[in-house]
């Protein structure tokens, strides 16, 4: 892809897809690989293709959306976002109580402390039900 | 119902078949959809949305290109084509979008 515009569309492309699922994913990314290839053979103009991805791209992001929640409601039945999640607990903590005062970072603190071994627990038991 | 840009999809590969030629893909699709000059493009988002519905819905069937059809150097492309049920499907869409504009007629009578 030579045109900018066209690199562009691409990685905007590459970016939304990413949360669809592989055979949904990889089809996606062909024909707009293919597509972007033909509009530079054709010679249209660099402003012609960054219009249609532009335009397109409410449609995109319904797509992902519409691709990547069920994939992320049944992630939820694995270990792996439990794991990623709680590191955010914590870090929470220190950003509000540095924040603030009182109660507010009282209960911060408190999530902070309880909340990240709360999902690692979490991870931990549904690890063991799909082992089991 | 259809939208008018999915009719307008399957009136194109209907034509296709006519003419013997049945397949097309994306870029060739929003080419025509534009007018001949095809200077502008459909959004991306929108066609390729679109077409994998009509797939979806069995009003398409669509392969990607084999290995000995494709030029050397060139992405390959998925190939669509209109299926045995676009046309009907058409039809009724147009039935049904004639429907409300004939009853404020049949009302005065």
């Amino acid at each position: 892809m030579s045109y900018r515009a066209s690199r562009l569309a691409w990685l905007w492309c590459v970016a939304y897809t990413s949360v669809a699922p592989r055979e949904r994913r990889e089809r996606r990314r062909g024909e707009i690989r293919s597509h972007l290839w033909e509009s530079e053979q054709e010679r249209l103009s660099p402003l012609a293709v960054a219009w249609a991805a532009v335009r397109g791209s409410g449609s995109d992001l319904l797509w992902a959306v519409a691709c990547g929640v069920p994939q992320l409601v049944r992630s939820f039945g694995t270990p792996s976002p439990y794991v990623v999640l709680a590191p955010a607990f914590p870090v929470q903590g220190w950003i509000v109580s540095s924040l603030t005062v009182g109660s507010t970072a009282h209960f911060a603190e408190s999530l902070g402390a309880v909340g990240g071994g709360a999902l690692l627990a979490v991870a931990g038991l549904i690890w063991l039900a799909r082992r089991s | 119902m259809l939208l008018p840009l999915e009719e307008s999809i399957l009136e194109i590969g209907m034509r296709r078949v006519r003419d013997g030629d049945p397949e097309f893909y994306g870029f060739a699709m929003a080419t025509e959809l534009e007018g001949d000059d095809g200077r502008r493009l459909t959004a991306h988002g929108t066609l390729y949305k679109i077409l994998e519905r009509l797939e979806r819905d069995g009003l398409l069937v669509s392969r990607w290109e084999e290995p000995d059809e494709m030029v050397e150097s060139r992405p390959r492309r998925r190939l669509y084509r209109v299926s045995d049920q676009a046309e009907g499907a058409l039809r009724r869409s147009r039935q049904l979008q004639a429907g409300p504009r004939l009853q404020p007629k049949l009302a005065a009578q």
